[in-house]
């Protein structure tokens, strides 16, 4: 089958890799991007599990709950990883074996920390891959949404 | 050009998501699609529209019949789309955090 490359990104932020883990998992809901979410309500809230075979998981202004990975290394504060698991019709994947994996680290750079994502591991997807692949469509649709927020997060 | 929301409206219904799912388990007709959901053939034909409009599924004539499936090229689609996002949220980020005190999180 097509061999998809990993998704490589990285930034460099203030202060030391704890402080940038912490902000990164602790205080997800309020930086992530508010339109790249699969739940139907209004998300209030994201929630990282700190520990191998945590959840991943929205809270919802309606109170519902949903998951969206599972942390499967943890290893604070040099990184984590966790599956995606979003499957080919943007459902929750609860086969953690089918889901794709993504890799955060973090590492000091002088007084800064550089941040790097890479996404990976798309062979697990196996038939929903395709599936996910022609759902998402133009990578331009969703661009111009997220850069408002990007905006928004830096005001 | 089929955007990212033409897609996404194109799967927001549940019973379409069915459909999808049967297609992409086996490429399917629109009866042997219909057979296998609580629908009727021409309510199945009507979400086929909706996702072949979206670039979701092709269609192509098999003897008598037309067979619906999945189509085919969208691995680097799915790619570039996970590198935006993933561009997008780490500038959220980095937005966040350098605009935080420096005693948050954890200690400088």
């Amino acid at each position: 089958m097509t061999t998809i490359t990993d998704v490589r990104r990285e930034v460099i932020v203030a202060g030391t890799p704890q402080r940038a883990f912490d902000l990164f998992t602790k205080r997800m809901g309020e930086w992530w991007p508010a339109e790249h979410h699969l739940a139907t309500s209004p998300v209030v809230a994201i929630t990282v599990e700190p520990q191998i075979g945590g959840r991943l998981y929205d809270t919802c202004e309606d109170g519902s709950q949903s998951v969206w990975g599972q942390v499967t290394e943890w290893d604070p504060p040099a990184g984590f990883t966790f599956a995606w698991m979003i499957n080919g019709t943007w459902q929750l994947e609860s086969d953690v074996e089918k889901a794709s994996r993504v890799t955060v680290t973090f590492a000091a750079e002088g007084d800064r920390t550089r941040v790097t994502v890479v996404h990976k591991d798309f062979w697990r997807m196996s038939e929903g891959g395709q599936g996910m692949a022609d759902a998402v469509g133009a990578a331009d649709g969703w661009g111009a949404g997220l850069t408002k927020f990007a905006e928004f997060a830096g005001s | 050009m089929v955007t990212y929301g033409t897609v996404l409206d194109s799967l927001a219904d549940p019973t379409r998501r069915d459909v999808l799912d049967l297609v992409r388990r086996k490429p399917s007709s629109v009866q042997e699609i219909a057979d296998q959901l609580p629908i009727s053939r021409p309510a199945v034909s009507q979400h086929l529209k909706i996702l072949k409009d979206a670039g979701v599924v092709t269609s192509h004539p098999v003897g008598t019949r037309r067979v619906y499936t999945v189509t085919t090229d969208g691995f680097e689609v799915l790619r570039q789309w996970l590198d935006v996002m993933w561009r997008d949220a780490l500038s959220a980020f980095a937005a966040f955090a350098d605009n935080q005190p420096n005693d948050s999180g954890a200690n400088q």
